[in-house]
């Protein structure tokens, strides 16, 4: 069956001209392009349609070069979804057999293997996967890929809670990707896959470790048409832990992070209860003060863990990343701390000498 | 054709890319583009006119080359190269300018000058700033704010607008009535001439040592140098902002109020008066407030007890004038949501036809000139039902500006009817203003909309300017077709 993709032909021709959310748009901020900004990638579509354009391998490329991640929908006052927008197009672009090489190539792998890395991908969760508690950490290939070890202290904190879990997706790719680079018939598959995964394990708690799979599950499947299942409550990690801490079910001392920085993950103006769940338990857990990133908050940044970036947009990657280590450096921080798996192996590579710590891993280490 | 205007059609596919590797010696390949994505986009600014082109399908007037200067030099040497192939270029900021100043029309080099993104000092002493010309406005804000500091110029554009652009189109913004336009806060500038010539004007503006060069490139909308750099005055942030909003029945007793409390130098952060068509309309649709009559909406900020005293006073001489008091909160409601009113769907929008014609003038003209556009507009061109709705918003000492729209719901299809019918209608705006004692422009700047009537506006001073302008920029290099400048 063929996605349905919603018709956007009024956010496109409305935002064209609109520089509101320019100032947010972590791409622009770093390319200085006016095409890769809120209303190029708009009047590109819009002007795609009257003709004026064609899509090739140059403007298409173009259009991959949004980071869908949130900032232009969460800083207008009218909270246009642009973002979705846009992937749409990218969805009529791949449906038109127009995509970019590296997006058919990730479609490959993951109708072949679930997961975009292909024959290479270890997968060392496989074994631990099973049955039978309400609470289903839901992994992911791509935490898997770029940082097993959140998995790991996860597992560990969890257990020290004395919470029993399954984990699940542990090889198959979040929904996110395959939706982000417009991939929506694959996107489908994934997400009743993992459906059937929670309903046939009984899960009724979902607890994700990527901000990019929180958003996945509150906003993209019911934007590729896939109900969840009514029953099925779904929490970042972080909000879990700070309710467990909150409960007494977790004792942590304090962390050495003064002077640090804390990244928002990507996707953070997206589920703004997550990351307020963050600098709760930071407040909570530091001693002496905390450095601030500028762009934070409903304007956070994102590290280049965004978009389906890693497979389309390499030098976007790069650009990404550094500009936050800058931002870092330009607050005077002596780390940066964030939660999110993808965000803390994206940054730590581009580190320079910053020290880059994940936080769920600092708090399992206590236990 | 004159031997400048080598736009597309006049160099070959060969001398393009001659052209092109050469400005990628200096910038580096990835920082000139060819891609037709970026020559789409880069062939509209904000401004209506190419935008309703783009939107009626026609072609784009579109630049030959995007370039991503990284310095003052680089810019320097782009140029040179301007110079020697006779190549118009077009500076660019943020591209939010609404005349049409930084639309590419003769094509050529289009310079991007948005890597130039460096705060390079922020000095406490003096409470300065200096920042390159690509520095995003908000971005500055926001990096300001962040150590308790300010600039005070809040332009709606400033989520897309630049420093350089700020400069270069003598730009305004929500509070300029206390702390005056972009160019009141600019101490010196750093700007790259026509031929390549790196200056850096006097340290501060105000000294009896010669002519001020600067102020010549300030407001020249880059046809007579490309910015690079400013020093603004920045203020700590205001302990308080006190509120206040009132209606008055109509507009004459209203801008009365307001010249008594600029006469009085009570130094209102901001005072907005919306005429009763606005106040009807905009006011109603955006702020969600159902009021007849004029609104005026006063802020005050700085020392509390200060502002508080300000704010009394001018609550006074507007209850004096029979103004209504409506309390603090529609005031404080209409800062929280003052950028609203340029968000879809609230912002004029294609298909429409609209152009902001705003002018200034001394207090003595502001009614009749007012009125008199108001006729120009509704009677003048009737048979297309166009609508006029104003606000005063930038006061002075000794005048005011209004802020004034005309808006067509259905314009002809047709895209060269479209042009005609917008001519028509601005000129007859601004021959409206000069003949009531008003200017061209207050703070929108001329660019390509305006440029025809500079003529009008200069008398037998224009030769001077115009002089001046080719004295800088000989072989026309610098945004042809800007400002009314010969080419």
């Amino acid at each position: 069956m063929t996605a349905e993709i919603p018709d956007y032909t009024e956010i496109y021709e409305g935002d064209r001209y609109c520089l509101m959310c320019r100032h947010v748009c972590p791409v622009e901020r770093v390319t200085k392009r006016e095409a890769t900004s809120p209303h190029g990638w708009a009047l590109l579509v819009a002007s795609e349609r009257r003709g004026l354009v064609q899509w090739d391998a140059e403007t298409v490329d173009t259009l991959y070069q949004c980071a869908d991640c949130g900032l232009c929908q969460a800083n207008c006052v009218s909270v246009r979804p642009l973002p979705a927008a846009i992937v749409a197009a990218r969805a009529t672009v791949a449906q038109r057999g127009f995509a970019p090489d590296r997006v058919r190539l990730v479609d490959e792998n993951l109708r072949k293997w679930g997961q975009p890395y292909g024959e290479a991908f270890h997968n060392p969760f496989t074994d631990l996967a099973s049955g039978g508690a309400e609470i289903g950490l839901f992994v992911g290939a791509a935490t898997t890929a770029s940082r097993a070890e959140t998995v790991d202290a996860a597992i560990k904190l969890l257990d020290a809670a004395g919470v029993s879990h399954s984990l699940i997706s542990t090889g198959r790719s979040g929904v996110y990707l395959p939706y982000t680079l417009g991939l929506w018939d694959t996107a489908r598959t994934i997400a009743l896959q993992t459906i059937e995964e929670i309903e046939g394990n009984g899960i009724k708690q979902v607890i994700t470790l990527s901000r990019e799979d929180t958003h996945a599950f509150m906003h993209i499947y019911e934007e590729i048409g896939v109900k969840l299942p009514e029953d099925v409550h779904v929490v970042e990690f972080i909000e879990w832990l700070w309710a467990a801490i909150g409960a007494g079910k977790l004792r942590t001392g304090k962390l050495a992070l003064a002077g640090y920085v804390y990244h928002d993950p990507v996707h953070t103006p997206r589920v703004l209860r997550a990351a307020a769940c963050a600098h709760d338990l930071l407040a909570e857990l530091v001693d002496g003060p905390m450095r601030r990133m500028l762009w934070r908050g409903n304007t956070a940044a994102p590290s280049g863990a965004v978009g389906g970036f890693e497979f389309t947009q390499p030098a976007l990657v790069e650009m990404l990343n550094m500009e936050r280590i800058a931002e870092a450096k330009r607050a005077g921080a002596a780390g940066i701390v964030t939660e999110d798996p993808q965000c803390t192996a994206q940054l730590a590579k581009y580190a320079e000498g910053l020290p880059v710590v994940n936080l769920v891993e600092l708090l399992a280490e206590q236990i | 054709m004159t031997e400048h205007s080598t736009n597309r059609g006049t160099r070959s596919a060969l001398a393009n890319e001659m052209v092109r590797s050469e400005l990628a010696d200096i910038v580096g390949e990835e920082h000139v583009s060819t891609r037709e994505s970026d020559k789409l986009v880069y062939a509209t600014d904000w401004s209506w006119m190419p935008q309703m082109w783009l939107d009626r399908g026609m072609e784009p007037p579109s630049p030959d080359f995007i370039v991503h200067p990284g310095s003052a030099e680089e810019i320097s040497r782009v140029l040179k190269i301007a110079n020697t192939y006779r190549i118009p270029v077009t500076p660019w900021g943020g591209g939010s300018g609404t005349q049409g100043g930084a639309a590419p029309v003769y094509g050529g080099i289009l310079l991007d000058v948005k890597r130039l993104d460096r705060i390079t000092d922020i000095n406490e002493v003096s409470l300065t700033v200096t920042a390159q010309a690509g520095v995003n406005g908000s971005a500055l804000e926001m990096a300001l704010n962040d150590r308790g500091f300010t600039f005070p110029h809040y332009p709606s554009s400033a989520n897309a607008a630049t420093v350089g652009g700020y400069v270069a189109a003598r730009g305004s913004g929500v509070i300029s009535t206390k702390y005056g336009k972009a160019e009141d806060l600019v101490l010196s500038i750093g700007a790259v001439l026509p031929d390549g010539t790196i200056i850096e004007t006097p340290p501060v503006p105000s000294h009896a040592s010669g002519p001020m060069l600067m102020n010549l490139l300030i407001g020249s909308e880059g046809t007579m140098a490309v910015i690079t750099e400013a020093t603004f005055q920045i203020e700590r942030l205001p302990e308080a902002r006190v509120f206040r909003a009132v209606l008055f029945d109509n507009i004459h007793d209203a801008l009365e109020a307001g010249r008594e409390i600029m006469l009085a130098r009570l130094q209102p952060a901001v005072m907005r008066l919306y005429d009763e068509a606005s106040t009807a309309s905009l006011v109603k649709r955006v702020l969600k407030l159902d009021l007849q009559g004029a609104y005026l909406i006063l802020v005050f900020d700085g020392y509390r007890e200060i502002a508080e005293a300000q704010a009394a006073r001018a609550m006074k001489i507007c209850e004096e004038r029979g103004a209504r008091d409506l309390g603090p909160d529609s005031a404080e409601h209409w800062w929280e949501h003052r950028y609203d009113f340029y968000y879809p769907p609230f912002g004029l929008s294609l298909p429409k036809m609209y152009g902001t014609i705003e002018t200034v003038c001394k207090f003595e003209n502001i009614e009749r000139l007012y009125y008199a556009k108001k006729e120009a507009i509704e009677v003048g061109f009737a048979e297309w039902n166009a609508q006029y709705i104003a606000h005063f918003s930038h006061w002075f000492p000794w005048g005011v500006m209004v802020y004034d729209r005309f808006l067509i719901d259905e314009p002809p299809a047709d895209p060269h009817e479209a042009l005609q019918l917008h001519n028509r209608i601005w000129t007859t705006a601004a021959r409206t203003s000069l003949a009531n004692g008003g200017m061209l422009n207050e703070h929108h700047g001329i660019g390509l909309k305006l440029g025809r009537l500079m003529r009008e506006q200069y008398g037998s001073a224009w030769p001077a300017l115009d002089s001046l302008k080719r004295t800088l920029d000989p072989n026309g290099i610098m945004n042809p077709g800007k400002l009314g400048f010969s080419i």
